[in-house]
């Protein structure tokens, strides 16, 4: 049973466990050296758990904890990056609130990203590795297809590729002439120009398509057998056979996904050259953040911004697992 | 037996250990530089350009390094993005390069916080415009030099307009002469070819306007410009938009960081571009382009001659002396500018102009006739930006955006604009 | 729950009632194709435009190139004078290291959050999404501080090291997900015949893994090989470089860009990208016939 306090889900020491305990502390004797062995088992195996965790605990605690903090410092400073920082408390989080019309732009922009276009792309990548999954013949091949937009995603040449598709002269407004219908530069207009970022994020959908062709992979095939014994057709066996059995790995998805899109930047920034236009239209939140920090030298007052960008990515994750107790079912 | 005690203890150990690594961040003082005898010595210098840029600059490194056996440059080049948070990124780490190319948009950011070397007491500066060097004067320090010099000017499409049946503008043509063409070439071509792409949001476009007016963009103290004259520059274009002769907003923002890949697409029939900029853009398309100089008649024709980028050293740098040589070569020696030829735009210093420019092709020669006859009676250039001018120029855009798609009127706008950008620079 | 019966796809298809008329599979493919080249079209105008001469990149619309040229590819592969293969190199070393460092890294400390017991397991679980979750920007400077008081600067060590320290908590979570679809009563199994944790690890838990193990080694691989801004502040010799810095270095918005040189060297590296897809693929596959859930 899943549950807010262990979302790991690990099974609890057993009886047997607990009992071997007891055994250990035992009185000494013709046990001793059996029961120091058993101690010494008991032993390694409580050490076992940090000795697995040991790397991790290097990563988190030397080169991460560290600049976590530094930059939580840096949120209550105004930082140049080129003189040191000098305190000015809590402005930099009130400025943001009440002074900066810009900011709310780029939150706004960031929620209708995340809430349209995290969906579409789990959907669509659900969609295409189901009809992937079914023993179609070429399917390495079309696994491969779908997947290589994504291999390309996040990088210079993208922005161009993208102007050539919706840009005013490109495929779609060709595509649209055969049909008679005149286009416009899908990308300079602020209605549409979110869309295309929609649309990108859609199109490299590999990421989560993959993981949830290697998930399909490892539902059990006796039980889509024991379903046709039953006589349940395709969609039954979806609804209660592939669903439940994905769910683990739906919410996988589901929660990367949304932490990602949140910090989405590299598309917004070379679609709109870093500026966040057409008017403010494809302002992600963090490109507002590192036009701050970076372009503007003000760097406490982006690291303000991350760190409520953290807690309100913390605040959605903590909702997503609370949720899941409703609908993720675990095999354990 | 692990107890409790143990993971706590570890986790206060490293914050501890990181808040010391985190404060020595703010000792951002150098050494100082010691006497540069002939021991072996490493200097590090970083520009951006494109690969041609990195081979004549490359040869003209090896070239140093011939003539100063003692010295060995690596070589730090990259393209354009993520440069400045290189490099910014580089200085706060205590690491950033000796020599590195830098703009003038962020001049003032690092000079006015201490991070540049004042150039004036190790490079020469013979032949050089007094006036070109206080362009770079921060603070009473030469915190760079221009390592490369541009000028506004004006693209058109010469075979798209012939095939029209008109003409291009050449020579002195004003802003009312651009009007007019760029309305008949939309007429002209039944609407599928704009005349210019709506510069409006091009603050580098009004700061040539404002200087028209006898005023400028930017100086020390902030704004130097009235209210009234970015009314009017605005108004123009939203003037010429209704008349059809500017591309529509959309299109406008398509290209906005690129207005030139407008005319190279076909989509727009002229465009406002530096000098540095015609050979790429003309070598883009198989149509004649033609280099005109920028609107607005007669002698204050407000162009002035732009440092194209700058090359500055870094006050981290252990071995200023021998940056200090690297500089003066890159600048002032004849050879070295043989090598690197106007890749950069024209070199700053007189003597070597001769010979930089030996082999440069046609475009280039176009380019250079442009840029004497701004140097002969352009405007002088402004002083460096103030800190905070980035975010002002951003605004700028943005704003300009706005009224592009009619959510403001310029004077509106305008009045918006004054108060936001003052707030920003105050 | 216990079965040796293994059935293959497609009798398991037939057995569930999906009719195969040869027509519909016919659509499927069609469609699949369709919708494969609506996907791939910005693709294939990059390798058309790989091969066009400057003047036609951007002023001629259609990706196919005319006239034909390969002068981008020669112009590409020199690489601003360090050669675009050196550039490969780099990349390939350090994609791989960080393969086995995520792999190495993140499943172990997978393991111990989804299968065992210990104080502070949640607060670590925690502290393990919460580094999901803080943007990266603001981590950056205070990151390279910290490495450049290492003296790990102009080195790959502080783009691969990391990696060992499972920092990519992205590929923890992923395993803990796959982890917690396979059932206990393995382990259990394992502990009655008197496995440890790390015999239970290596010879029960880590083979059921491969999808998972698969597709975290592609995915560090590719983004490894993608990632950008992390090698341009860390790597200050070209010759160091990755191949993003190889492809920036073409590109400079002031003055001209080898758009075309840059375009054929991206096709170039999307070959090692493609390659490691494929063969990582293929143990993606091995889904079920290795789940090995017998009695």
């Amino acid at each position: 049973m899943t549950t807010l306090t262990d979302p790991t889900g690990a099974p609890e020491a057993s009886s047997e466990e607990r009992m071997g305990d007891a055994r250990a502390r035992g009185p000494q004797g013709p046990r001793a050296r059996k029961s120091t062995s058993l101690r010494r088992a008991i032993l390694a195996e409580k050490i076992a758990p940090y000795t697995f965790l040991l790397p991790w605990l290097i990563g988190f605690f030397v080169i991460t904890l560290g600049p976590m903090l530094y930059s939580l410092y840096l949120s209550f400073t105004d930082f140049s990056m080129l003189a040191p920082p000098e305190w000015v408390g809590f402005d930099n989080y009130i400025k943001l609130f009440t002074n900066d019309p810009k900011y709310l732009d780029a939150v706004r922009v960031t929620v209708v990203y995340v809430l349209v276009s995290v969906p579409l792309q789990l959907a669509f990548a659900l969609l295409v590795a189901m009809a992937l999954n079914r023993g179609l013949r070429g399917l390495s091949l079309y696994r491969s297809i779908y997947y290589l937009p994504s291999l390309i995603g996040a990088s210079v040449a993208v922005a161009v590729l993208w102007r050539q598709m919706f840009g005013s002269n490109g495929l779609i407004n060709q595509i649209l002439a055969w049909f008679g219908i005149e286009g416009m530069s899908w990308i300079g207009n602020p209605e549409t120009a979110l869309g295309t970022l929609v649309i990108l994020n859609v199109w490299t959908f590999g990421a989560p398509m993959v993981i949830f062709l290697a998930a399909l992979r490892q539902v059990p095939q006796y039980l889509y057998e024991a379903a046709a014994v039953d006589g349940i057709g395709r969609w039954g066996s979806f609804r209660h056979i592939t669903l439940p059995m994905l769910s683990p790995i739906v919410l996988f998805n589901l929660v990367l996904q949304m932490i990602g899109a949140f910090q989405a930047f590299t598309p917004a920034f070379v679609v709109s050259g870093g500026t966040g236009g057409p008017v403010n239209s494809t302002l992600f939140y963090t490109l507002y953040l590192y036009q701050r920090g970076f372009t503007g030298f003000q760097m406490g007052y982006a690291s303000a911004m991350a760190w409520i960008l953290f807690l309100v990515i913390a605040l959605v994750t903590a909702v997503n697992f609370w949720f899941s107790r409703y609908w993720v079912h675990y095999d354990d | 037996m692990f107890t409790q005690r143990n993971p706590k203890g570890l986790k206060l150990a490293a914050v501890a250990a990181g808040a010391a690594m985190m404060m020595s961040l703010a000792a951002c003082s150098s050494p100082e530089s010691e006497t540069d005898s002939d021991e072996p010595i490493e200097l590090r210098m970083a520009w951006w350009g494109d690969d041609v840029r990195h081979e004549v600059t490359n040869a003209a490194l090896d070239r140093f390094e011939e003539l100063n056996p003692n010295i060995t440059v690596i070589r730090d080049f990259s393209g354009f993005d993520g440069y400045l948070d290189k490099i910014t990124t580089q200085y706060t780490g205590g690491n950033s390069p000796d020599v590195f190319q830098f703009y003038n948009e962020v001049l003032v950011e690092f000079a006015s916080r201490g991070q540049l070397v004042d150039l004036s007491e190790n490079v020469s500066t013979d032949g050089w415009p007094q006036e070109l060097l206080d362009v770079s004067t921060v603070d009473g320090e030469l915190a760079a030099m221009p390592f490369g010099l541009s000028t506004q000017g004006f693209i058109f499409d010469n075979t798209a307009v012939e095939a029209l049946g008109l003409t291009a503008p050449t020579g002195d043509y004003s802003w009312d002469d651009l009007a007019e063409f760029a309305a008949e070439v939309r007429s002209a071509s039944g609407g599928s070819l704009a005349g210019v792409t709506d510069l409006s949001h091009g603050y580098q476009v009004f700061e040539v306007w404002a200087k028209q007016q006898g005023e400028d963009f930017l100086d020390a103290d902030g704004l130097a410009f009235s209210e009234e004259t970015l009314a009017d520059y605005w108004q123009y274009w939203a003037d010429l938009r209704e008349s059809g002769g500017a591309t529509a907003p959309d299109i406008t923002s398509e290209y906005q960081g690129t207005p030139y890949d407008a005319v190279v697409a076909g989509v727009a029939a002229s465009t406002f571009l530096f000098t540095n900029q015609y050979d790429g853009v003309q070598g883009r398309t198989p149509n004649v382009i033609s280099l005109e100089r920028f609107p607005g008649e007669g002698d204050d024709a407000g162009q002035y001659l732009r440092t194209a980028m700058n090359l500055v050293i870094s006050k981290q740098s252990k071995h200023q002396e021998a940056a200090a040589k690297l500089v003066d070569f890159l600048l002032n020696d004849e050879e070295a500018n043989g090598i690197l030829g106007l890749n950069r735009g024209f070199p700053a210093n007189a003597n070597v102009i001769e010979a930089a420019s030996a082999g440069a092709n046609e475009n280039v020669q176009r380019a250079i006739e442009i840029f004497e006859s701004v140097r002969e009676n352009g405007a002088p250039a402004p002083v460096p930006a103030p800190a905070g001018s980035g975010t002002v120029n951003t605004l700028f855009a943005e704003i300009a955006q706005q009224v592009q798609f009619g959510q403001l009127t310029p004077a509106d706008a305008a009045k918006q604009f004054m108060a936001q950008a003052a707030s920003e620079l105050g | 729950m216990t079965t040796d019966v293994k059935f293959d796809q497609r009798t398991v298809a037939m057995t569930v009632g999906m009719k195969r008329s040869p027509a519909r599979t016919t659509f499927k493919h069609a469609l699949l194709i369709a919708v494969g080249l609506v996907m791939l079209y910005p693709l294939i105008w990059m390798l058309g435009a790989s091969f066009k001469e400057g003047e036609d990149i951007f002023s001629e619309v259609s990706p196919i190139p005319n006239p034909f040229t390969l002068e981008n590819y020669a112009r590409g592969w020199e690489g601003a004078g360090v050669g675009f293969g050196t550039f490969i190199l780099n990349s390939t070393v350090v994609a791989l290291l960080s393969v086995i460092g995520n792999l190495v890294a993140c499943t172990l400390a997978a393991y111990a959050f989804a299968r065992m017991q210990f104080k502070g397991k949640t607060i670590f679980f925690a502290c393990m999404m919460g580094m999901l979750m803080l943007p990266h920007h603001v981590l950056l400077i205070p990151q390279y501080v910290l490495f450049a008081n290492f003296g790990w600067v102009n080195t790959i060590l502080p783009l691969v090291v990391p990696k060992f320290l499972a920092v990519d908590a992205f590929f923890v979570f992923l395993m803990v997900q796959f982890l917690r679809g396979i059932p206990t009563e393995l382990d259990q199994a394992a502990k009655i015949d008197g496995a440890g944790p790390w015999k239970t690890f290596f010879y029960v838990i880590l083979p059921l893994l491969k999808p998972a193990l698969a597709t975290s080694a592609i995915f560090t691989f590719i983004w490894t090989w993608n990632d950008f801004l992390t090698p341009m502040i860390y790597l200050q010799d070209p010759r160091n470089y990755t191949v993003p810095l190889g492809l920036n270095a073409f590109l400079d918005v002031s003055g001209d860009s080898a758009w075309g040189a840059m375009f054929a060297m991206a096709v170039v590296s999307l070959g090692p990208l493609f390659g490691f897809f494929l063969v990582g693929q293929k143990y993606l596959v091995q889904g079920i016939a290795t789940t090995g859930l017998k009695g």
